[in-house]
């Protein structure tokens, strides 16, 4: 019993011993705001579920946690945040809750209005969406490390009170256009760019034991492409090398507000596919453009190391190409339920999309250096090249599409291998 | 330890031709010269991260070149301006250095907290580098650069955004290399840290090697009354 009593000192002591007379005010204005918002909640739809009315106040609560949490410099010895003083307490604090809870809360209200046919408000209600979405991925290098942990525990607590009806509602948002579960459907995309924020930050510490870990085996003596094992710690340092950057959120963001946009606009003349498409064909320019940026970077750095970049290009496709294998499945499978012939249409035309993507940053290999391959433009084109074959393999026929990927593979593979081979004879030379 | 013959090379802004010298083990050599005489793209050449057109750098015996791997692991370069991966803290690119090097982690975290206490790094060194200060990455950078005790070592500017503290730290660190037998390279521009800690002196004028040797053979080759390594760079200049 005392062991307990201790056990619960140590961790409440320390937590309320760094709140300041603002941050206490902050909290008082966050839990306030949250209770507001759930009246709101009650006021449009008097039938939403539980999970919806009591969201915000439990995000309120899920804040005030976090922020006794916070990290201290301590800790990690870096300060996350800028020095705490009572008015930049107060202005983030709030403002991060108005992004959090008002503004999906103006959106739906602007969005129950084009139930009524004002065309404007609907152009309104995904600006402000965007906006919101947006705004938080850019802050997410700051606020969000901050808030990481309340948006973890709203995570936790969707998973252990709501899941079902979460997964129940987004289809039926999706099928009904029903503005109680658009609701929901809109505090999970909120929420999704927050846990994703929360999870890479607070994962950081084993993130970084796997990097060095995976990195040092990698990034081994010259070889002109990595080991078996090494392409696989590759793959695991790539992927968190992009999701780490704040890129990613801003990223995530604006293709969670796309396909919101769908969603609350159900006469909205634009296709799922073409919409998924472009937002996979950023998740790829995405991925590309962060790991070239890193390989350069760190051979240009670290060129006098007795160590090679190898293909990291090549495995970083490979990354890419597995990370948006497992979001789309995730999407069309898990919620939009599609047929066994779009999947496979799907995975066609994302692997000659990839393909033709690589074969570009192969071509650009020569002028990486002089800065040409990170600048916007061509990453603009590798985008629009990627959304091009994978609309046009879209439309294919099945024989078709699979014909055009497997001239897209062939190209790869004998690029790659030409590749291979001319850095072994400069390594043998 | 390190041998450079002939060396032919260009940069956009420097070049050098022709220049050949030699490194002794345990020897400090420190290479002198005006803003572009070529002296930063002599680190380069010899840490491998430029090609040079013609000429030969053998390091420990290994050739630069053929052998580059096993040259590379004889070699701890600082390059200028200093390296950092910002997303990692400074012990952690430390580790990371270190395992690149075969490191064993115990010798690693002995190293590791060696190379702190001499360099006086701090606490500051659990610091995403990001975010800590331009004296905190140098420091963490010159501990990259000699983290597997190196038998060559070459300093580009080391003291380079260090505070008032900095030229009695590198000097302490260039000290406990050449107990061990290591040879340091010093590309500097700060004349009387270099007399202070250098046997050897190499000035380059655009490219080629103006004036080489010992503080006293540079006394004796200039003005009779000049007794410092500025004054000497002065008389040669003239």
């Amino acid at each position: 019993m005392q062991t307990s009593s201790h056990h619960w000192q140590a961790w409440l002591k320390p937590a309320f011993s760094r709140l300041n007379t603002a941050d206490w005010l902050t909290l008082f204005l966050l839990v306030i705001f949250g209770w507001l918002a759930s009246q709101v909640v009650s006021v449009i739809n008097p039938e939403s579920t539980v999970v919806a009315k009591f969201f915000p106040l439990f995000l309120s609560g899920a804040v005030v946690a976090g922020y006794c949490y916070r990290l201290s410099p301590k800790q990690d010895q870096v300060s996350l945040v800028a020095p705490s003083t009572a008015w930049l307490t107060i202005t983030k604090a709030t403002g991060l809750t108005v992004l959090l809870i008002g503004l999906p809360l103006v959106v739906l209200m602007s969005a129950q209005s084009t139930s009524n046919g004002l065309a404007w408000l609907r152009v309104l209600s995904t600006l402000l969406m965007v906006l919101s979405l947006t705004t938080i991925g850019t802050l997410g290098s700051q606020l969000l490390k901050r808030w990481g942990i309340p948006l973890l525990l709203v995570a936790l607590w969707w998973l252990l009170f709501g899941s079902n009806h979460i997964v129940e509602n987004l289809v039926q948002a999706m099928l009904l256009n029903n503005l109680g579960t658009q609701l929901i459907v809109l505090m999970v995309a909120v929420g999704l760019v927050g846990v994703t924020a929360s999870l890479v930050e607070l994962t950081k510490p084993w993130q970084r034991q796997i990097e060095q870990f995976n990195f040092t085996k990698t990034w081994s003596f010259v070889r002109p492409m990595p080991s078996f094992t090494g392409m696989g710690s590759l793959l695991i340092v790539s992927l968190l090398r992009v999701i780490r950057d704040k890129v990613f959120l801003i990223y995530l963001g604006s293709f969670t507000a796309l396909l919101l946009s769908r969603i609350l606009m159900s006469d909205w003349p634009v296709n799922w596919l073409v919409i998924i498409g472009v937002g996979l064909a950023g998740l790829s320019v995405l991925v590309v453009s962060r790991l070239v940026k890193f390989s350069n970077s760190f051979s240009l750095q670290y060129a006098h190391l007795p160590i090679g970049p190898g293909q990291i290009e090549f495995v970083g496709f490979f990354a890419g190409l597995i990370l948006i294998a497992a979001i789309s499945w995730i999407i069309l499978w898990g919620l939009f339920g599609v047929t066994a012939e779009i999947m496979v249409r799907l995975l066609l035309a994302i692997l000659s999309s990839y393909g033709a993507g690589f074969l570009v940053s192969l071509s650009a290999k020569k002028v990486e250096h002089s800065g040409f391959f990170d600048s916007t433009w061509h990453l603009v084109g590798q985008m629009l090249l990627f959304t091009l074959v994978f609309i046009c393999s879209l439309q294919l026929p099945l024989s078709g599409a699979s014909f055009s990927l497997l001239a897209t593979m062939l190209l790869v593979i004998v690029t790659t291998c030409y590749q291979v081979t001319r850095t072994w004879v400069t390594i043998k030379s | 330890m390190l041998k450079v013959q002939d060396l032919v090379a260009k940069s956009t802004r420097e070049r050098l031709e022709g220049l050949s010298f030699k490194v002794e083990p345990g020897e400090v050599l420190a290479i002198l010269g005006s803003g572009d005489c070529g002296k930063h793209l002599l680190g380069q050449v010899i840490a491998g991260t430029h090609k040079p057109l013609h000429g030969e750098i053998s390091i420990n015996r290994y050739r630069l070149g053929t052998g580059s791997d096993k040259a590379r692991i004889q070699l701890g370069y600082l390059p200028n301006p200093a390296p950092n991966e910002d997303f990692l803290t400074g012990y952690e690119l430390l580790d990371l250095i270190g395992s690149i090097y075969h490191l064993a982690p115990t010798a690693r975290a002995e190293r590791i907290q060696f190379l702190i206490d001499l360099l006086e790094i701090g606490p500051s060194v659990y610091s995403v580098l990001e975010t800590a200060s331009a004296d905190v990455r140098q420091k963490v950078a010159l501990a990259c650069a000699v983290i597997h005790s190196p038998k060559l070592v070459i300093l580009d500017e080391p003291t380079q955004m260090l505070d008032f503290n900095g030229p009695r730290i590198v000097g302490e660190l260039v000290r406990s290399l050449t107990e061990s037998s290591s040879s340091v390279v010093l590309i500097t521009d700060n004349l009387e840290f270099a007399q202070d800690l250098a046997d050897h002196f190499l000035v380059l004028a655009n490219g080629q090697k103006l004036i080489e040797g010992t503080m006293a053979q540079l006394l004796n080759q200039s003005h009779p009354h000049t007794r410092t390594l500025r004054g000497v760079l002065e008389a040669v200049g003239r």
